[in-house]
């Protein structure tokens, strides 16, 4: 409870400060809502946020949940087959430069303006984290044990269950816990470039018409929408650190 | 000596395993020493050698090792760093492939013996999975094995109570200090029941009292359950005191460049190193060590 307080002090005060500069600058709404103004869109039409709300939330986690089963599903099979690890090796590389959302105009092209290409996008933008930190978790295996569990004759898939999969854990949840924060931004850039729903879409709306206090409200439900993914993630990463081990996963992330 | 209850049946019913009929003979810890020598030998090395392939020349890592351990024996391979013993461990468990010559382990191959599970093998570190508790980790072996706690002579409580961690089974590696995650890891090499004990320096990485009471308890589970054990240490003192024979090896390329017999009784205690018996041994390994 104290902690809690403790997080939430500076929050009070930072919604205070702006609040206050915004009436003594006499900052016009447009540019700069006041915290009030913003709190009272969201009340003012919930229906509308709530429907857009959903459908973000809705192409946020499809994308996610896409990339993780992928990039985990892939990252096995990488880490386990020699060949394939040589046939990504050259994608992997460009992955990892090529700005992903600059793609986003492309899906729109080829799939539409309907929740597809959001969630694409998203996956595409959340893959390659959790891919690239799912093959470094299971290379990560002490090989003084792998040793150990061949000198009893232990199978490939009883060493995966045994080893490999536990020690990659502590690698792979932080990837989720990005990819997650990479398929919000994956699941906007989607909207901006063509969409007739969802927070990104009510952020050009407000963009356009000059309605900042909608934009500002779509934000902050971004914002909230990112921090409880965020904040699940990170309960059950804490709890696989604690069995697992962790701090030594070296994170690779590309957006 | 009782406090063990690692006792006589089980270690029959122990060489049962190593060699199906009747061979549960002449053990019971007195001061057998090397007298009952064994036919068919544990290990046995012919010509064996490895090279390994490099950008450059290829390295020759072992020359032509030939050795064999006699089954229920205590061998341990001496030699300066580099010269190839822990190479020769890695062959035995066939975790390498030798480039030329032949190894048997109790008349198979050494692949067929590790698919049989024929041997535990104990590293210098102690290779334990850290999100497992100590009996955990003794059970590990087991389960990927598939025997059950009725086909081993001894359950991995009773072990881990025989190298003396009786009230730490709940406990995880980080809690563990270095020599008792050595233990858990002897106990988990046992704790399948295979006929060999491979130790790579298993103690070379713990404080010198440490050691020294490892090595005790290392005589002691040897005396009850006579497994034969191939040993590698760079410590002259180490492997006279605990070994029946004695390989010692030359710097690169490898070979076995003596063998001397420790014929010291046994069961052998610290005072043994008083002896000048056990001083004259030491002498005899460090000359040909000095030599090579």
């Amino acid at each position: 409870m104290r902690r809690i307080l403790l997080g939430v002090w500076p929050i009070i005060l930072f919604l205070a400060v702006w609040e206050a500069s915004t009436r003594t600058f006499g900052i016009p709404p447009y540019i700069l809502p006041a915290p009030d103004r913003v709190i009272a869109k969201v009340f003012e039409s919930p229906a509308v946020l709530a429907d857009n709300t959903v459908t973000s939330f809705v192409e946020i986690m499809a994308g996610f949940f896409g990339a993780a089963v992928g990039g985990f599903a892939l990252g096995v099979a990488i880490t386990y087959s020699r060949r394939l690890e040589q046939a990504f090796e050259p994608f992997l590389v460009v992955s990892q430069v090529i700005p992903k959302v600059a793609l986003a105009p492309l899906f729109i092209i080829w799939f539409g303006t309907g929740l597809q290409p959001k969630i694409i996008i998203a996956a595409t933008i959340a893959f390659f984290p959790i891919l690239v930190n799912t093959i470094l978790g299971l290379k990560a295996a002490d090989p003084e044990i792998v040793e150990l569990m061949n000198s009893i004759a232990a199978s490939r898939r009883q060493i995966f269950w045994r080893v490999r999969l536990p020690t990659s854990l502590p690698y792979v949840l932080p990837s989720l816990r990005v990819a997650a924060l990479l398929s919000v931004v994956g699941a906007m850039v989607g909207e901006f470039v063509g969409s007739d729903k969802g927070l990104g879409y009510l952020m050009i709306i407000g963009d356009v018409n000059l309605d900042t206090d909608l934009l500002f409200a779509a934000l902050v439900i971004v914002t909230l929408i990112g921090l409880a993914i965020y904040w699940v993630i990170g309960l059950v990463e804490q709890k696989v650190v604690q069995r697992y081990g962790g701090g030594n996963g070296q994170l690779i992330v590309t957006a | 000596m009782n406090t063990f209850s690692y006792g006589m049946e089980a270690v029959l019913q122990s060489q049962e395993c190593a060699q199906p009929v009747g061979h549960g003979v002449g053990f019971v810890g007195g001061a057998a020493g090397t007298s009952r020598m064994r036919v068919r030998p544990a290990v046995l090395m012919r010509d064996v050698g490895v090279t390994f392939a490099t950008n450059s020349d290829p390295v020759v890592a072992l020359a032509r090792v030939n050795l064999s351990v006699h089954e229920h024996e205590f061998v341990s391979i001496v030699g300066p760093s580099g010269c190839g013993k822990s190479t020769i461990l890695r062959l035995v468990s066939s975790l390498l492939q030798p480039s030329s010559g032949e190894i048997q382990i109790l008349g198979r191959s050494a692949e067929e013996a590790r698919r049989r599970c024929s041997f535990g093998v104990v590293f210098q570190s102690s290779v334990m999975l850290p999100w497992l508790s100590a009996i955990q980790n003794v059970e590990l072996p087991l389960e990927v094995i598939g025997k059950t706690h009725e086909q081993i002579p001894a359950p991995p409580a009773q072990l881990l109570e025989m190298v003396g961690l009786k009230g730490y089974e709940t406990l995880y590696p980080r809690q563990l200090s270095g020599g008792m995650r050595q233990r858990v890891a002897i106990a988990r090499a046992l704790s399948f029941d295979p006929p060999i004990l491979l130790m790579d320096e298993p103690f070379a990485a713990v404080d010198a009292l440490t050691r020294q009471r490892l090595q005790s308890l290392l005589l002691n589970i040897w005396n009850r359950a006579r497994k034969t054990v191939l040993f590698i240490t760079h410590d002259v003192y180490e492997a006279v005191m605990l070994s029946d024979r004695i390989l010692v090896m030359s710097r690169s390329p490898g070979q076995v460049e003596a063998e001397i017999d420790v014929d010291l009784p046994r069961p052998r205690a610290d005072s043994v190193k008083t002896q000048p018996e056990y001083i004259a041994l030491c002498t005899q390994v460090f000359d040909v060590l000095t030599r090579t």
